[in-house]
């Protein structure tokens, strides 16, 4: 029956103008593709595969040549200072990405749902994207001054009585670098969290008040559901920003703390291409599971 | 017995001095269809929402059987609302949506689904319990929203304009679901609208409200036959509004189309006020020029008018005469064609205008 139908189908199909006017309109179709797919072929799917192949190139002390072997990754998986470096790099990611969202979330739901006047509520963002005025440098290295043993947090410490002698850790230790991060960062959660929540209808939250449910209720069963695929875009950009990091741990961390971003510098430093290709593989794979994952979670293409 | 629902002296004036609603007082019996009407502005949706508790009350009262309800949230009262969007829960299906209200008062799951199943069978939303929001068409949707708000057993339903985002053929039907529901529940519905006709159709009562105050409250039947104020006279049908002079408070009205007979509507009104007298599309009758004046004057006692024809509209059974008196000004008249006298009535011709006193009514003249 349906072998049938198709058959007829086929045969009533389109006429030969008919064809032809089809072929051209996916020839049209195709040429107006080719400036995208040419582009992300030359920018981004060569230098890829170029990064995937060059890990299984053999290394020697200044040259490289494209003899294939697995010493680089074996290399990488069997030095604790590497494997480190991954583990650290993924405890700093979580916690940079879970403070983010602790300090971003709620300021973004007060810019979102509490400022009625558009006005103030463009303001405010505009005032949470001004520290980016100035250099992604110059933002990190204040941090110094106010983090050191003689900086503002200690000399205020001191002054209020509440310490005796300045506190060391504070600069120069993961710490630092965490301050850095989530400073730096945590716009990028608030923008799409804000942007979702001043999207959520008024009305939603009237309803949910009328049917009885109280700020909690509705916090947990409206605004938050509602909120999600601002917090997925917001883990995405930070996630992904945290991962490329090296500036920041260089910066702050007094080379105590070493990302697989700061590998990766260091290598290529030292004409290491082939291992530092295979920490470049490791963190794109990263980078992608996560995106993947958090896509997931919600649809953002309906969404958004 | 207590009334369901109590405005007393109720007023809202916004910060800034801005006044929306001005001594509001209504009384509504329990199981009434309520409806609010007037133009937008007029302080109809403001009045709703202090019910529901979305807006905070500036002098006055709200009792629900007898108990105030002034100082209570939103989530506290003893209504739901409607709203005029539906305000469904996007990111949730036809059954959670249901079962909010009753998850937020604490019930356990077993009998929420019970309840929720027993509300969806009888607003016919069982096939569409599991989906969301953006799969369900406008009659849908306003069902999503009336089983919600139902289902926690209100004792008062607030609707906003509940139908104005349906289409016309849908809120029809609409319409009447809605009345054969009110009517078998018996709970006490306060609809907000500014589609008079849907007012007319669906209330026991309608409240016409203008500039934030009650201009009048009467059965639909009253409301139209018998406005009590010019802005009522215009605001419902389609009346033409003559001024004049009281001549004597039975209902003697001197105008510069000579002395007419209608009823006297507001008691304020006494022997030598101006006032004005409403003439009613459909209770105006036409006659051909030919007709005998003196017949028609007796027929009438005087509420005879001479106009002549600007235009005239058959639309199935309804004939509609657009006509301009005696000084130019133009007169509309509703009338059935099967009344007699109809031919001869075409445009440029004269004819003369006939209405009962009975069913002209005299209201004041326009505040200044």
């Amino acid at each position: 029956m349906t072998a049938a139908v198709q058959n007829a189908t086929l045969a009533d199909g389109p006429t030969a103008p008919a064809r032809e006017f089809i072929r051209r309109q996916s020839l049209g179709g195709w040429m107006l593709l080719a400036p995208g797919v040419v582009w992300m072929l030359l920018c981004l799917v060569v230098p890829m595969l170029m990064m995937v192949y060059v890990s299984f190139w053999t290394q020697h002390t200044f040259s490289i040549e494209s003899t294939p072997t697995f010493a680089n990754w074996i290399a990488f998986f069997s030095t604790p200072t590497y494997v480190d470096s991954l583990l650290t790099t993924i405890r700093l990611w979580f916690i940079t990405l879970a403070l983010t969202f602790l300090i971003g979330y709620p300021v973004a739901v007060y810019i979102g749902l509490f400022v009625r006047n558009r006005t103030i509520q463009t303001s405010l963002l505009v005032l949470c994207v001004v520290p980016f005025w100035t250099s992604f440098l110059i933002r990190i290295l204040a941090w110094r001054p106010m983090l050191g043993t003689e900086g503002a947090v200690n000399l205020i410490l001191l002054k209020l009585g509440l310490i005796s002698t300045p506190i060391e850790a504070l600069l120069f230790t993961q710490y630092s670098v965490i301050v850095g991060m989530v400073q730096i960062y945590v716009v990028f959660m608030v923008g799409p969290v804000a942007f979702m929540v001043s999207r959520i209808d008024r009305s939603l939250i009237e309803a949910a008040r009328d049917l009885g449910a109280g700020t909690t209720r509705i916090f947990f069963t409206i605004i938050l559901p509602l909120s999600l695929p601002g917090i997925v875009v917001g883990a995405i950009f930070v996630s992904v920003m945290v991962l490329g990091e090296f500036a920041t741990p260089a910066a702050l961390s007094g080379s105590k703390v070493n990302l697989l971003g700061n590998i990766i510098v260091t290598q290529v430093g030292s004409l290491k291409w082939a291992f530092a290709s295979v920490c470049g593989v490791i963190l794109t794979v990263l980078m992608a599971v996560t995106v993947v994952g958090l896509l997931r979670i919600v649809n953002l293409r309906r969404e958004i | 017995m207590v009334a369901d629902l109590e405005l007393v002296a109720l007023r809202k004036t916004y910060p800034g001095g801005v006044s929306a609603v001005e001594d509001v007082e209504l009384v509504v019996e329990q199981g009434e269809f309520v409806s609010l009407v007037g133009p937008s502005g007029c302080g109809k949706t403001t009045t709703l929402r202090m019910i529901a508790g979305f807006e905070s009350i500036t002098a006055g009262e709200i009792l629900i059987r007898g108990q105030r309800i002034n100082d209570l949230p939103p989530e506290k009262r003893p209504t739901s609302t409607i709203f005029q969007n539906f305000a469904l829960f996007p990111h949730m299906t036809v059954r959670r949506n249901i079962e909010y209200g009753l998850a937020a008062r604490g019930i356990k799951s077993a009998e929420r689904r019970e309840r929720s199943n027993r509300i969806m069978e009888k607003l016919d939303l069982l096939t569409i319990a599991d989906r969301k929001e953006a799969g369900l068409s406008g009659g849908q949707r306003q069902r999503v929203a009336l089983a919600r708000g139902l289902v926690v057993e209100p004792r008062i339903l607030l609707l906003d304009e509940p139908l104005g985002a349906l289409d016309a053929n849908l809120r029809r039907s609409v319409q009447n679901e809605l009345k054969l529901l009110q009517r078998t529940l018996g709970i006490t519905f306060v609809f907000v609208t500014h589609a008079q006709s849907e007012a007319l159709i669906l209330s026991d009562r309608i409240v016409v409200m203008n500039r934030g105050r009650i201009e009048q409250v009467s059965r639909p039947a009253d409301l139209y036959t018998r406005p009590r104020t010019p802005f009522v006279a215009r605001f419902i049908g389609r009346n033409t509004l003559v001024m004049g002079r009281l001549k004597d408070a039975s209902g003697l009205i001197e105008t510069s189309y000579g002395p007419m007979r209608g009823v006297v509507a507001d008691s304020f009104l006494r022997a030598g006020d101006a006032a004005q007298i409403v003439l009613p599309a459909e209770a105006l009758e036409p006659h051909r020029e030919t007709s005998n004046e003196a017949a028609l004057q007796a027929q009438y006692q005087g509420n005879l008018l001479s106009a002549r024809i600007l235009a005239v509209e058959v639309v199935a059974h309804t004939r509609l005469i657009r006509a301009a008196l005696s000084d130019g000004r133009e007169i509309l008249l509703d009338g059935h064609t099967g009344h007699a006298g109809g031919e001869g009535l075409v445009a440029g011709s004269s004819l003369w205008i006939g209405l009962r006193p009975e069913e002209a009514t005299i209201v004041a003249a326009d505040k200044r």
